[in-house]
């Protein structure tokens, strides 16, 4: 499983969510972005196969309970 | 049974050990990297080991 912030200043986080998800089909990723109303890179992040996206700042418990869930299905 | 091992790819260093604190707390191995290139790498070698 990956968890990956994909708003970061130096790259291009859907680029990296598309090669994530090219090369490791069957890769679980849950995405973060930066505070800050990002919600359409989240929701692009969601149509490139991310499982969940969070946004910052995120509850720890909520990202680690959707951990569980991915890990468990 | 094997852990789950999950990698945090993040610029951010405290967001990076925030995470690593509560997955590694919860049971799970953790890896991290700070760019993509980094996080690929290391996604490729966690699948082969």
């Amino acid at each position: 499983m990956i968890i990956t912030d994909i708003a970061m200043p130096e790259l291009n986080g859907v680029d990296m969510l598309l090669e994530l998800t090219r090369q490791f089909l069957y890769a679980k990723v849950i995405a973060i972005s930066g505070a800050g109303g990002e919600q359409n890179v989240l929701d692009v992040a969601k149509l490139l196969g991310a499982r969940q996206t969070f946004q910052k700042p995120f509850s720890v418990p909520q990202l680690l309970q959707a951990v569980r869930y991915e890990l468990d299905h | 049974m094997t852990r789950a091992t999950i990698l945090i790819i993040d610029d951010e260093e405290p967001i990076r050990a925030l995470l690593r604190f509560a997955l590694e707390a919860a049971g799970y191995e953790v890896t991290e990297a700070a760019n993509r290139r980094e996080g690929l790498e290391r996604y490729r070698h966690s699948r082969r080991t």
